[in-house]
C-alpha cells in the first residue's frame, strides 16, 4: 500500500515536471543549496533573494514565453532569427515574456534572469535580454559585456521608440522580429559614433540616414536672407552723420580718468552637471543585484 | 536787378572756373588767369564787389526775382535762395549779384576739383558692383541732369570741456570640479576732458535733404580758400536758408555723441555705459562756407534719383533702387548653390 502511494506520488510528480517541459518553459528549482548559479557570482544576505526569485532555466532555448504571447510556430521562427543573430554577432540574446513581475523593476528582473542563468558568449558575458513585462507593461531592453559598448543609449531609446507600439498593438510576434532585426543592423554599423544621431530606423526596421532638411533647407535659406540683407544694406548709401572725429583737433584732447571706484562686487556659483551619458556614443551603466554591469532602456507600451 | 557776370579780361566773353586746371578759363580766346590776375580787373572777381559784406542779415523770403541777363538781355528768374545760376536762352553764367550782396557772404569756399564727367564716371562705378541693382537702371543715358553746385555748409568751432561718468562692468568666469564661478564686478569711473573741433559741417540749405549732405563728407580743408564770387562762374550757387543758429544743434549733437564715446574710451573695464554726463559744448567761431557738390539726376521708370557727389573727393552718395527680377535672381543663385554645397556635405557624410 504504501509503495503504490510512493509510487502515484512519483508519477504525479513526474508528470508537473512534464508538462511544463513541452507545453512552455523548462524551468528548475533552486534551493539555498543547489542555487544553479555562475561560479563568479557571490552569494550575499542582500541577493539571495533575488537568485531564488530568478527562474532557473536552460540557457540554449533563448525563448522564454512565461506570458504566453507566442504560438509554438511563432516561437519556432523567432528561434532561427535569434540563433542567426547569435552566430552572427557573437553576442547571446534573450527573449523572456512575464505576466507577473516579482522584482522591483522591468530592469531588474531583466538583469537577474541574464545573471543567475548561464548567458554570454565570452568571459564579459556579452549578450541582450529583451523582456517584455506583460505586469508594468514595460518593454525593456538589457545589454551585458561588449553589448554595453555597441547598444549604446540613443541606440537602445531608438530601437525601443521604434517598436513599443507593435506591442501596444499586441502584435508581439512583430514587435520581437523588428526588434532582433533592429539590433542586428546596429550591430552591422559598427560601434555607435557621433554621427549615430543622423540615423533613423524604417519600418521594417531597417537603419538609414535621415536626410538632413533642416539643415539642408534652413542653411541655405539663412545665408540667402544674410547675403541678400547686405546687399540690399550696401544699396543705401545715404545715411544721417553721427560723428564728429574727423573735426577734432587731436593735439587739442586732454583727458583723464579722476576716478575708477569699485562699487560692487558678486560671485555666483553653478554647480556643473554630472551626467556620465551623452549624445550618440555614451553607454551609462548599472549593477545588478550579482555585482555585473548592465546597459539597458525599457519603453512603456 | 542785374545779374553779375564774369568777363574774360582779354577778350570780353563770359569765363568761367575750370576745376582741372584750378583757373578761370576762357573758352573763346584760350587764356587762363589765377586768381590774383583775375582780381586786376573788373569783373566778379574784383574787390569792390566781393569787399561788400553784409554780417548777419537773414533774409529768408521764398520770392522768384527777375534779373537781366548780360549777354543777351533775357530775363533770368530765380528764387530767393539761388545766387548764380544760367540764362536759359544762352547759356550765360549770371552770378546773382544783389543776392549775394543783400546777405551775407560766405567765408570760405572750396573750389570744384571734380568736372562733370568725373560724376559719370563714379556713377558708372557706384552702380557696376551692386548686382540688386535694376540692369536698366545702370546705364549712363539715365543720367536726366549732372550739376555743379556750390551748396551752403555752416561750419562750427567748438570747445568742448566736462565730465561723464560711466558704469564699468568686469565679468569673470572660472570652474573648478564641482561649480562655475562668474564674478562681476561693478565700478564708477569719472573722467573728464577738454577738446576742440575745427569747422563740424552742417548743411545750410533746406533744399537739400541734410542726409545726403552728411554722407558727401569727409571734405577735405587743406583746399579751402577766402571766398571769391569768381568761384561761383560757371556753377549754380545756393544762398544759405537754414540760419546759422538752427542748423548749429545738428552739429552739436554729433559733437556730443564723438566727445562722450572719446571719454569713454579711458574706462578700462571690459563693458561701460554713460550713466550722466554735463559736458559744455561752446561754439567758439562759425564759417559759412560754400562746398563743391554734383547734382546727378536718374530718370528711372518716370521716377527722379538723386545722387550727389563730392565736388572735391569725387565721393558719390545715393539710395540705390531695387531690382525685384534681380533680387529674386540673386536670391536663387545663393540658395541653389548653398543647397548643393550642402547635398554634397550630406553625400560627403559630413552632415
Amino acid at each position: 500500500m504504501k509503495k503504490i502511494r510512493y509510487f502515484l506520488l512519483t508519477v504525479i510528480l513526474f508528470v508537473f515536471c512534464i508538462i511544463p517541459v513541452y507545453a512552455s518553459t523548462n524551468t528548475f528549482t533552486r534551493t539555498e543549496d543547489n542555487l544553479l548559479i555562475s561560479s563568479d557570482i557571490t552569494v550575499t544576505s542582500q541577493n539571495l533573494d533575488n537568485i531564488l526569485n530568478t527562474p532557473a532555466i536552460d540557457a540554449s532555448e533563448k525563448i522564454y514565453d512565461f506570458a504566453d504571447l507566442l504560438t509554438p510556430s511563432e516561437e519556432e521562427e523567432i528561434y532561427q532569427q535569434v540563433n542567426q543573430f547569435i552566430n552572427k554577432t557573437n553576442f547571446d540574446l534573450a527573449i523572456v515574456t512575464i505576466n507577473d513581475n516579482n522584482k522591483l523593476s522591468a530592469m531588474e528582473y531583466a538583469d537577474d534572469f541574464y545573471d543567475y542563468n548561464d548567458f554570454g558568449t565570452d568571459a564579459e558575458y556579452s549578450g541582450i535580454l529583451f523582456l517584455i513585462d506583460m505586469d508594468t507593461r514595460e518593454i525593456y531592453m538589457s545589454t551585458t559585456g561588449k553589448a554595453i559598448a555597441m547598444y549604446s543609449d540613443s541606440r537602445i531609446d531608438m530601437t525601443l521608440d521604434a517598436i513599443y507600439q507593435e506591442f501596444s498593438e499586441r502584435h508581439y510576434m512583430q514587435g520581437i522580429t523588428k526588434f532582433v532585426t533592429i539590433i542586428e543592423n546596429y550591430d552591422t554599423m559598427g560601434l555607435p559614433s557621433n554621427k549615430d544621431s543622423k540615423y533613423a530606423i524604417s519600418d521594417t526596421g531597417e537603419i538609414y540616414r535621415e536626410f538632413p532638411w533642416l539643415i539642408v533647407l534652413g542653411a541655405p535659406l539663412a545665408i540667402t536672407i544674410i547675403v541678400i540683407g547686405i546687399m540690399i544694406h550696401k544699396n543705401k548709401l545715404v545715411r544721417v552723420a553721427t560723428s564728429s572725429r574727423e573735426y577734432l583737433d587731436k593735439d587739442s584732447l586732454k583727458m583723464r580718468v579722476v576716478s575708477d571706484r569699485l562699487i560692487s562686487t558678486n560671485t555666483v556659483a553653478v554647480p556643473l552637471s554630472t551626467s556620465s551619458s551623452s549624445g550618440g556614443g555614451g553607454s551609462s551603466h548599472h549593477s545588478g543585484s550579482s555585482g555585473r554591469s548592465h546597459g539597458g532602456g525599457g519603453h512603456r507600451f | 536787378m542785374e545779374a553779375l557776370d564774369n568777363k574774360c579780361p582779354s577778350c570780353g566773353a563770359t569765363i568761367k572756373f575750370s576745376p582741372k586746371e584750378q583757373k578761370w578759363t576762357c573758352e573763346y580766346c584760350g587764356s587762363k588767369f589765377t586768381l590774383e590776375e583775375m582780381q586786376q580787373h573788373k569783373n566778379a572777381s574784383s574787390k569792390e564787389v566781393n569787399d561788400i559784406k553784409v554780417e548777419k542779415k537773414d533774409v529768408v523770403l521764398e520770392t522768384a526775382d527777375v534779373y537781366r541777363c548780360k549777354g543777351c538781355g533775357a530775363e533770368i528768374i530765380a528764387d530767393a535762395n539761388t545766387t548764380a545760376t544760367f540764362c536759359v536762352y544762352c547759356g550765360n553764367t549770371a552770378i546773382l549779384r544783389e543776392k549775394i550782396q543783400n546777405s551775407r557772404v560766405p567765408d570760405l569756399i572750396i573750389p570744384f576739383k571734380k568736372v562733370k564727367a568725373d560724376a559719370t564716371v563714379a556713377f558708372e562705378k557706384l552702380v557696376k558692383h551692386r548686382p540688386l541693382v535694376p540692369k536698366s537702371f545702370k546705364s549712363k543715358n539715365n543720367i536726366e541732369k549732372i550739376t555743379g553746385i556750390y551748396i551752403p555748409f555752416w561750419a562750427y568751432d567748438f570747445d568742448v570741456s566736462g565730465t561723464a561718468e560711466f558704469r564699468g562692468t568686469d565679468i569673470q568666469t572660472w570652474s573648478d570640479f564641482r561649480n562655475r564661478y562668474t564674478k562681476t564686478d561693478r565700478f564708477s569711473v569719472v573722467c573728464d576732458g577738454t577738446m576742440h573741433y575745427d569747422k563740424v559741417l552742417a548743411d545750410g540749405s533746406s533744399r537739400f535733404p541734410d542726409d545726403l549732405m552728411d554722407s558727401l563728407e569727409p571734405f577735405e580743408y587743406k583746399d579751402l580758400v577766402v571766398y571769391n564770387h569768381a568761384f561761383l562762374s560757371g556753377f549754380l550757387s545756393e544762398k544759405y536758408d537754414v540760419l546759422e543758429d538752427d542748423a548749429e544743434l545738428r552739429a552739436k549733437t554729433r559733437t556730443e555723441k564723438t566727445s562722450l564715446s572719446l571719454l569713454q574710451e579711458n574706462v578700462k573695464h571690459q563693458q561701460s555705459t554713460l550713466l550722466k554726463h554735463n559736458l559744455s559744448i561752446n561754439k567758439h567761431h562759425s564759417n559759412y562756407i560754400l562746398l563743391p557738390v554734383f547734382m546727378v539726376n536718374i530718370k528711372y521708370h518716370d521716377k527722379m534719383y538723386t545722387f550727389a557727389m563730392n565736388g572735391q573727393t569725387g565721393k558719390i552718395v545715393g539710395d540705390l533702387p531695387l531690382g525685384i527680377k534681380e533680387t529674386v535672381f540673386w536670391s536663387a543663385i545663393i540658395f541653389l548653390s548653398c543647397f548643393v554645397v550642402c547635398i554634397l556635405l550630406y553625400l560627403g557624410g559630413i552632415i
